[in-house]
Formats: C-alpha cells, sequence, structure tokens
C-alpha cells in the first residue's frame, strides 16, 4: 500500500518538477536576455523558426527508432525547396503545380535512400552521406550555388500568413477540447490499460497549461503562424502513425530485435523502406515551408538540419540504439534547441559560440538520458550469455 | 595405461542461478591419450571445459584441478593457456583479416624497435606449420582458407606454445568427413608427441574411432569412464539414457486427422562451405492435431530444417512445401505468418521476444493487421486478445504493459507461444519451447500443445530432451548429420533406441 502510495505521488512530482524546471528556464532566459524572450512576439518567431526542423524531426524520429539514421535530410530540403522555387520563379509555373512536383521529388529521393538500405542492406550512414552530397550536389549544378527568389507572396504566404488572434484562441480551445475529449475516451475504453485517473489528470493539466500559454502567445501578437500549423499538422500525424498504426508498431518493432521482429513476420525490408519514404515526404514538405519561409531557395539553405534534427530528437529521448522515442518528446528537443538559438542570438552571441553551446547541450542531455535510464544499461552489461 | 597422469581434476562442481550444470566430476587425464567426453545436450560437457579452460575463473566452481601434480588457479583462459591447457572452441574466432602468420602470432609478433619484423615473423611460421605437417602460405588471409584449416592453425599455435592438453569442443561438427580425416590424423601426431586430447563429441563412431578413454557424462554428472575396449556404443548409449524423469504429461488420447503439411527435399548447405550439407534432402508430413517430435543432438540440422521452412536461413535453401494439398512459396516468415504457419526461435532473447515492448506488444506483433479499423490498430481488441493470451497462458506479468525483459524465462517463452495462438497459427513450429524453463512451466506448456493439438493445430516440435520427446509426441522423427534416421510412433517408443539412432544412426537389424 505504502509503495502504491508513493508511486503515485511520483507520479505527479514528475510531471511537476518538469513544469517548474521550464518556467525556471523561461525566467533565467528573460533575465539574461533584458525581457526580450517571454515576449510574445519573440515567442511566435521562435515557434515560426522551429517549424521546418520540427517537421524533419519528427520523420527522422521513426529512422532512428528503427536504429537507422539520415544524414541527408539537409540536402534533401534544400533541393525540394530550389526546385520549388526555380520552378516558379525561373519557370514561370504556378505555385501548386510546382508545390506537387517538389513533394513528389521528395518522396522519390526517399525511396532511393530506402531502396538500397531497406532491399539491398546497405549501411544507412553511408547511403545517405552519399545523397547529402548528391542531393546537395544537383542543387548547386541547377543554380550555380545561387539564390532563386523572390517568391511570390502568395507563396510565402504558406509559411509567413497568420491566422487572426480571435480565431487562433477559438483553434486552440478546441485542440484542447478535441484532447480532452481523446482522453476521456481511451480513460473511459481502456480502463486499467489507460493509467488510471492519475494520468488522466496529469495530461488533462499539462494540456492546459501548454494551451494557456500558446493562447497568451498567440492573442497578443498576430496569431498562429502557417508555418506553425504545417509543423504541428505534420507532427500530430506523425504521432498517430507511431502510436496507433500497425506501420509505427513494427517499426518500434524492429528498433527494439530485428531478428525477433523478423521471425515473427514483420517484413523488416519493407518497413525500413517505407521509413525512409515518409522521411522523403517531409523533405518535400520542409523545402515548401523552408523556401516560403525564406522567401526564396538559398544555396546555404537547410545545412546542419540534418544534424539538428538527430540532436532534438536525441534531446528529446528518442534512444540512439532504437526502439524507444515519442513525438512529444521529440517536439520538446525541437522547442528546446530552437530556444537555445534564440537566446543567444538575443544576447548577441557570436555564431561560432552557439555552435560551441549546442554541442555541450547535446552531450549533456545525452548523458542525462544515460543517467536516468541507468537500469536499462545496466541490464544490457549484466546481461551476458549463459552456458 | 602406463603413461603418466598429465591433468586430474576432482570435485568440480558448477552451479548456475537454478541449475546446477556440473556436480561433483573426477577424472585423470594421461600423457598422449586421447580421451573423450560423450553426452546429450546439457550434460556438462562444456560446462566442464570451460572451467578446465580458465573461461569460468577459479573460485566461480568448487573442487580442485591439479596439472602434473600442481594444484592450478586459473584465473583467465591466458592464465590456463600460459600452464599448456588450450581449448579449441566449437567457433573459432580468428582476425579473418590478417594473414596466418600474424594470427600464430597474434599478440606477440616478433618486433624491432616496434615495428613488426615480418621477415622473421613468416620464417617462423613457416617452420611452425611445416613441423606440424601443414601445407599452408603463411601469408594468406586467413579468410581465404576453410575451418578446418583454421582448426588445425590454432592447434598448431597451441603446440608452438608447449601445450599439454588440449581440449577439443565438438572439433568436427563443422567439418565435411574428409576434413575430419585431416584432423584425426593430426590427433594421432598429437598423441605421438605425448600431448593429452579431450574430445567431446556425440558421434559415436569418431569417438569409438579416435579414443583411447570415453567417459560419459549426463545430467552434469560423470556416469562412467572406461577403456575404449570395454566401451561398446550399446553401453555409451544406455549410460547417456538414464532414467525418465518424472515430469508429468499429459494424456496422449488424440487422434490425428488428415496431412496438412508436406514437407520435401529440405536441403541447406552452409553458407560458407558450399560442399557441406547442413540438412540434407529431409522430408515428412505434418497431420492436423498431432504433435510431431524432431529429436537430434547438436549439428542435426533440426533448427536449419525449420528455419529453410521459414524461408528465413541465411543462404540458399532447397525446400518444397504443400500447405493442404497447393503446393506454397514461403520465402520470409512474413509468408509464413500469412500461411498460418506460427515460429518459436530457438534463441528466446536474440530471436524470440522483443526485451523493451511491452507483453501486449510482444504478443500481437502477427495478428496485427487484423486489428485495424480505420487505418490505425483498435486499442480495445488489442486489449481484448492480449488479456484473453495472458489468462489462457497465465503468463506472471504485473500488467499487459511490463516490458518483457522484466519477466522471467518461461513467462517470456509463453509470449512468444502467445503470439501464434492470439494469431490462430494453424501450424505450430516449435524450436526448443522448453529450453531453459522452470519444470512447472515445462509441464504447463505440454498441456497447452495438448490442448491446441486436439483443438486442430499441427504441432512441429524440435527438441533435443528425450524425456519430453518420449512423453509428448505422436510420432518421433529422428535426426543426425543432417538426414531423418527414422520415423518411429510416438506411444511405444523406445529410449534407447531413439538416443541410438540420434548418436550411432539406424539401428540395423532388430
Amino acid at each position: 500500500m505504502m509503495e502504491g502510495a508513493n508511486t503515485r505521488s511520483k507520479r505527479f512530482t514528475k510531471p511537476l518538477a518538469m513544469l517548474v524546471g521550464v518556467a525556471a528556464l523561461l525566467f533565467v532566459f528573460n533575465l539574461i536576455t533584458n525581457h526580450v524572450f517571454v515576449s510574445q512576439r519573440n515567442l511566435t518567431m521562435l515557434l515560426k523558426q522551429s517549424s521546418v526542423l520540427m517537421i524533419l524531426a519528427s520523420s527522422l524520429m521513426m529512422l532512428l527508432i528503427s536504429r537507422n539514421i539520415d544524414l541527408s535530410g539537409g540536402a534533401g530540403v534544400y533541393l525540394t525547396g530550389t526546385v520549388v522555387a526555380t520552378l516558379v520563379v525561373k519557370a514561370g509555373w504556378s505555385i501548386y503545380p510546382a508545390i506537387a512536383v517538389g513533394v513528389s521529388l521528395g518522396v522519390v529521393m526517399g525511396m532511393v535512400n530506402g531502396f538500397f538500405i531497406g532491399f539491398m542492406g546497405l549501411p544507412a550512414f553511408i547511403v545517405t552521406l552519399a545523397a547529402q552530397q548528391v542531393f546537395r550536389g544537383v542543387g548547386y549544378v541547377m543554380t550555380n550555388a545561387a539564390t532563386v527568389g523572390p517568391m511570390p507572396k502568395s507563396f510565402n504566404a504558406i509559411s509567413e500568413a497568420y491566422i487572426s488572434p480571435t480565431l487562433s484562441v477559438v483553434v486552440v480551445c478546441l485542440l484542447f477540447a478535441f484532447f480532452a475529449f481523446i482522453n476521456f475516451r481511451s480513460f473511459k475504453r481502456m480502463g486499467a490499460w489507460y493509467g488510471g485517473k492519475d494520468r488522466l489528470f496529469k495530461n488533462l493539466a499539462l494540456a492546459a497549461v501548454v494551451c494557456g500559454a500558446l493562447i497568451w502567445v498567440f492573442a497578443g501578437y498576430r496569431g498562429i503562424p502557417m508555418a506553425v500549423v504545417a509543423a504541428f499538422a505534420v507532427a500530430t500525424v506523425m504521432h498517430v502513425v507511431s502510436t496507433k498504426t500497425v506501420y509505427g508498431r513494427h517499426i518500434f518493432l524492429i528498433g527494439g530485435n530485428i531478428e525477433a521482429a523478423r521471425l515473427a513476420g514483420v517484413r523488416t525490408e519493407r518497413r525500413i523502406f517505407q521509413a525512409y519514404l515518409v522521411e522523403g515526404l517531409m523533405y518535400g514538405i520542409g523545402g515548401v515551408v523552408l523556401t516560403a519561409r525564406l522567401g526564396g531557395a538559398a544555396a546555404t539553405g537547410g545545412t546542419g538540419l540534418e544534424l539538428d534534427a538527430v540532436a532534438a530528437a536525441c534531446i528529446g529521448g528518442t534512444s540512439m540504439s532504437g526502439g524507444i522515442g515519442s513525438t512529444v518528446g521529440v517536439g520538446m528537443g525541437v522547442v528546446l534547441l530552437t530556444m537555445i538559438d534564440n537566446v543567444m542570438s538575443l544576447m548577441n552571441v557570436s555564431s561560432y559560440l552557439q555552435m560551441v553551446a549546442k554541442g555541450i547541450i547535446l552531450l549533456t542531455a545525452v548523458c542525462l538520458d544515460l543517467y536516468v535510464n541507468k537500469a536499462k544499461f545496466k541490464f544490457k552489461l549484466v546481461n551476458k550469455p549463459k552456458k | 595405461m602406463s603413461n603418466q597422469v598429465l591433468l586430474e581434476f576432482e570435485g568440480l562442481t558448477k552451479r548456475f542461478p537454478g541449475v546446477v550444470a556440473v556436480k561433483d566430476a573426477g577424472l585423470q587425464i594421461r600423457a598422449g591419450e586421447v580421451h573423450s567426453i560423450v553426452g546429450g545436450n546439457g550434460a556438462g560437457k562444456s560446462t566442464l571445459m570451460k572451467m578446465l579452460s580458465g573461461v569460468y575463473p577459479h573460485g566461480t566452481y568448487e573442487g580442485s584441478i591439479r596439472l602434473m601434480g600442481r594444484e592450478c588457479a586459473f584465473k583467465t583462459i591466458l592464465d590456463a593457456q600460459g600452464q599448456g591447457i588450450v581449448m579449441i572452441p566449437q567457433d573459432i574466432n580468428m582476425a579473418n583479416d590478417l594473414s596466418v602468420a600474424e594470427n600464430l602470432f597474434l599478440g606477440k609478433h616478433p618486433n624491432r624497435r616496434g615495428f613488426v619484423d615480418f621477415p622473421s615473423m613468416y620464417r617462423q611460421s613457416q617452420e611452425i606449420i611445416e613441423d606440424f605437417g601443414l601445407n599452408v602460405d603463411p601469408t594468406t588471409k586467413v579468410r581465404e582458407i576453410g575451418i578446418a584449416q583454421k582448426q588445425l592453425i590454432v592447434i598448431a599455435r597451441a603446440m608452438h606454445n608447449d601445450v599439454k592438453v588440449l581440449l577439443l569442443d565438438e572439433p568436427t561438427s563443422t567439418l565435411s568427413d574428409k576434413e575430419c580425416k585431416i584432423l584425426f590424423d593430426k590427433v594421432e601426431m598429437l598423441k605421438d608427441r605425448g600431448i593429452a586430447c579431450v574430445f567431446i563429441s556425440h558421434r559415436l563412431e569418431e569417438v569409438k574411432q579416435i579414443s583411447d578413454v570415453i567417459t560419459v557424462m549426463r545430467d552434469g554428472m560423470i556416469v562412467g569412464t572406461s577403456d575404449n575396449r570395454d566401451m561398446t556404443e550399446k553401453k555409451i548409449v544406455e549410460l547417456m539414457v538414464g532414467r525418465a524423469t518424472d515430469e508429468v504429461y499429459p494424456e496422449r488420447d488424440r487422434t490425428p486427422g488428415e496431412v496438412v503439411l508436406k514437407v520435401r527435399h529440405v536441403t541447406v548447405r552452409d553458407p560458407k562451405v558450399p560442399a557441406k550439407k547442413i540438412v540434407d534432402d529431409v522430408s515428412f508430413e505434418l497431420r492436423r492435431g498431432e504433435i510431431l517430435s524432431v529429436y537430434g543432438l547438436v549439428g542435426a540440422g533440426r533448427s536449419e530444417t525449420a528455419l529453410a521452412m521459414l524461408g528465413a536461413f541465411g543462404g540458399p535453401v532447397e525446400c518444397e512445401m504443400e500447405l493442404k494439398g497447393k503446393p506454397i512459396g514461403i520465402l520470409s516468415p512474413g509468408d509464413a505468418v500469412s500461411n498460418k504457419i506460427g515460429y518459436l526461435p530457438e534463441d528466446r532473447k536474440r530471436q524470440g521476444v522483443v526485451e523493451i515492448s511491452s507483453v501486449a506488444k510482444n504478443i500481437t506483433i502477427p495478428s496485427l493487421t487484423r486489428l485495424v479499423k480505420n487505418g490505425t490498430i483498435d486499442a480495445r481488441r488489442e486489449s481484448g486478445i492480449v488479456s484473453d493470451v495472458i489468462s489462457k497462458l497465465a503468463i506472471k506479468t504485473p500488467s499487459p504493459e511490463t516490458p518483457v525483459r522484466n519477466l522471467s524465462g518461461g513467462n517470456a517463452q509463453k509470449c512468444v507461444l502467445g503470439r501464434w495462438i492470439a494469431a490462430d497459427s494453424e501450424i505450430l513450429i516449435l524450436d526448443e519451447a522448453t529450453q531453459g524453463i522452470d519444470v512447472e512451466t515445462k509441464s504447463q506448456i505440454y498441456f497447452l500443445l495438448d490442448a491446441l493439438a486436439k483443438q486442430g493445430k499441427a504441432v512441429l516440435f524440435i527438441s533435443s530432451d528425450l524425456s519430453e520427446v518420449i512423453g509428448i509426441s505422436d510420432r518421433i522423427m529422428t535426426m543426425k548429420n543432417g538426414r531423418v534416421i527414422n520415423t518411429t510412433d510416438g506411444k511405444s517408443a523406445d529410449r534407447t533406441r531413439i538416443l541410438w539412432e540420434a548418436t550411432v544412426g539406424k539401428l540395423e537389424a532388430e
């Protein structure tokens, strides 16, 4: 009985501690940036900045879970963005066909990676390293490494337009209501599997805090930027895909033990191919959003994005040895990483020093993760073959 | 018998959590003799060798080991090698991309001021190789030579390092007949030089052929030891058989129905040595409502037959199958699942369960596609199936969401079995389903299989546990060296005869 009470209180202290931690972090950030950081305008910009990273990281998470990796993400986003920009600016295409071509191209690029890694069984690291060179190289050949732009206003609206503040408030409230509805329904239907009333309260309380904060941010500035809408939509879809579909389940099983998954009937090669296909889709969506946000496709577009995505996923608790990860965690990783960027830019820290800081934060996050999951680590060491 | 005693041990006992692998073992091994140790799987032969060779350091077992009268307390394998006891393991680890010479001197390359002295290393290697009567260029990469030659090179290295006792753990299981002969010639040569060879095998014909002394182990104990001429094959098999265990088996009142699966001409070749057939033209039929056991010892080709049937063997195989009269082609375990064939692999941790995933997720893997509603997995139906399996199989778990790694071996195994019950498989291929499981769970599994067979499922039960094979089968198929030796009725099966078939071969005359 004592133990039960203990875990119950733990269940509440953990998210509470997290909340206090975030509040403290925001307070500190606000102090060192002369009260610019926690302004509605800055937070809106921050969310907008993080959107492309979120789009890429949410599908990269699936690759990491299946014990694969993608180093060609940044180049992929750059190439699709450049192709869309070239079609619109130079060939005079209208927006939607250009977007369709860009997104399809992304899917094809992902399928090429997936073919070599999934079906041919080549190491993901090497294949995507080669793809990174090829993707960026093709883009440079096409454009002579020049910026393609400016894009028409109507295109930029994909990222830069806002849902009006009033409507934004309504949207956030609806989202909260929907979330609450889903949770109530699972709570009723799943019974013991859901995790009891504690989990229901915890989820609702967290959602209320987050939605409240979002309402404050969006209502106080210009509303929800379209880039954030796109990122949120992609993340939500990926969350459902990773937790509720057969494909998502198979990816987790493959990461946990590919041999056991295969012998239980999972078609592992096909699943890995599909994971890269989805990653390719995100090159397309990410490329369009990035080009819209910058108003054109610059030669440096997407540089380092693939590694930021790995870092964000990792900070968000995705296991590099596969089988563990969640979109919510990745979202937090993405926001944290963008926050650090944002704060340091506001403090006028040089971008070189920012790289050092980001590296250290990534390392710290991984160390913390290892420390928290010490039990699992120990298990691996103790688990020597018998006989 | 006049030879001096080289190695002597007594009272050796090795305990693992829950089991005593070797119990009070004692022997004397003399210079220049080949001393064979035979026994079924799990008899404790390998464990005994690991104690003698320092794999299990001194202090982790009870008893004493004396080499030439001196008490030994090996802390590591290198310790044992330094004093002259070398074990040649079943699968040899060599640096494949280095040359024969570099492997011969691994760890102590002749050097001049930190640089490897290649001329001297090659010269010395040539001498060692010639001295042992081998014909290999010392500059050849190890990758390019066969397993047999690798073994001989490891033995040559041991001889060069002044070995006194050579422990050979099933050295012939990966060799072709011709390679075996070469190995045995070399063993004769070692005898002439006064080296003692301890030879582990369960192929009685080769044991009879090369041994001076034969020792039989069963259930971790030495049950008999004597000169080769006093130890007939019949006597060895009788010693190995032992008594029936007092486990509880279900009553065999099943009536097998029509043939559901015909398997013809399964042939599996060693991917590295295409000339060697691991499985050689195996054919059998499986009936609805029957438990067909496949009995054999290590290297009999049982698991490989199963993997070939599932399209899961890592190399080209030949296999024809007919399911309910229709020819089927199974290219991957995914195809097997679509044909309602379920497989419980031999190595539970590596091939069976996804340890970091929950009990529920492990159980529903092959059933997921059936559970899809509106594109997503129907959580309610999933939890229904899982609760069903958990209660039907009495899986002891705090919750369906508990990761399988927190479960005991027996309960983890039930998750794998439950997976196929949830998927409603009509054919179950179970490879060593009760290995490393407590007695109570074993019994539960026997009764469960009986119930499944009565529901009309067909069970292919691969096992090297003679008692359970005799206890639950409708028919027993014995295998040895990749071939089917015989198929007999389960109820009237005779322990000695089955074991004879698995170790010696077909009984010639009644």
